[in-house]
């Protein structure tokens, strides 16, 4: 999965139209980045890139990118 | 994965429930005192890798009845035996964190045929004589600076969680009724608890693991001498660096290892 394709995912787990994140974006901004899209951002790392996400880690996350890196999606888009 | 929650009709009002995953022997995690089912947000996702994972907001708490009965915490272990019979889970893996973890011992030592293993994370009930002005003041926090005070007594360090859970337990003491929810658990569960007496492990057939942060500022590690006489590969004590009363928050990747092996090994 690249960072297209992650970042399309990511649109698509906190319901917002596909094409909406770019990366830069801080993640208290964004109205449903709640504990509910922490579990789905979790399961989602899980599911399609088979690594699993440190919550503390997690909680240290401050925007999309940080999401990126966590689920280790380096490949330019 | 599906995510799915959902508050179930149930005698005294409702029960809500967050399920993951499917399959296996599920796990059953019970949160602590004044938190919720949310409190597992940095490890259910993993742990329903291989099972399923079911999350449950006690009475009291979240968005479950607050109607606490007797406000007896080990009366909830009741509640939550007659909601496994709703979900229609003969059989789980209980996790219980603090007062959570109260719950579950007290459902494995009434119903231990339902248990197939025990996990108790930063428990109660196991021994360690718990800071119960911590719990009285809980409820009833006069301002945003007091919640950020008992907030900060749940972590080993200075945590990017401490701000956020401050105004949960703000937001909680604003509520008159969950307000008095909580206030009759308090009264009936810890104000003259004291020390707990010994648990009788050897009454429990299922295997028992204790999962603790160091710097534990509530419920201190517990002495070696009120947990199973021999810990080792069937109850073992994990500690956890850099953690306090949240280790599963703290120290979630290790504290979620430690449970995903566990009840794998207790699966067979």
């Amino acid at each position: 999965m690249n960072r297209k394709d992650f970042l399309l995912a990511l649109d698509e787990m906190l319901e917002l139209s596909p094409g909406t994140l770019s990366g830069s974006e801080p993640l208290d901004a964004l109205e449903g980045w709640d504990s509910l899209a922490v579990i789905s951002f979790i399961a989602l790392v899980d599911e399609r890139l088979n690594k699993v996400v440190e919550g503390e880690k997690l909680a240290k996350a401050k925007t999309v990118a940080d999401l990126l890196d966590l689920a280790g999606v380096t490949v330019p888009a | 994965m599906r995510i799915r929650r959902e508050r179930i009709a149930f005698p005294g009002g409702p029960a809500s429930v967050l399920s993951l995953g499917q399959g296996g022997v599920p796990v059953l995690l019970l949160h602590g005192f004044a938190g919720d089912l949310l409190t597992w947000h940095f490890n259910i996702a993993t742990l329903a890798a291989d099972r399923r994972a079911v999350a449950v907001d006690l009475p009291g708490h979240g968005e479950s009845t607050l109607d606490v009965g007797s406000g007896r915490v080990a009366d909830f272990a009741f509640w939550v035996e007659r909601l496994l019979d709703v979900l229609n889970l003969p059989l789980v893996h209980a996790v219980g964190h603090s007062m959570g973890g109260y719950v579950a011992l007290s459902l494995a030592r009434r119903a231990p045929e339902r248990v197939a293993s025990l996990s108790l994370v930063a428990s109660a009930g196991v021994g360690p004589r718990f800071d119960a002005d911590f719990l009285r003041r809980l409820p009833a926090l006069a301002d945003g600076a007091e919640a950020l005070a008992l907030a900060s007594m749940l972590f080993a360090r200075p945590s990017p969680l401490t701000e956020r859970l401050a105004s949960v337990m703000l937001a909680q003491a604003g509520d008159p009724r969950r307000r008095l929810a909580l206030e009759a658990i308090v009264r009936a569960s810890f104000l003259n608890a004291g020390e707990a007496p010994p648990v009788d492990w050897a009454a429990l057939p299922m295997p028992v693991q204790f999962l603790w942060g160091r710097q534990d500022r509530i419920i201190p590690v517990p002495d070696p001498s009120r947990l199973p006489p021999s810990p080792g590969p069937s109850s073992p004590l994990h500690l956890f660096d850099n953690a306090g009363h949240l280790p599963h928050s703290e120290a979630a990747g290790p504290v979620t290892a430690v449970l995903r092996d566990f009840l794998t090994a207790c699966d067979a």
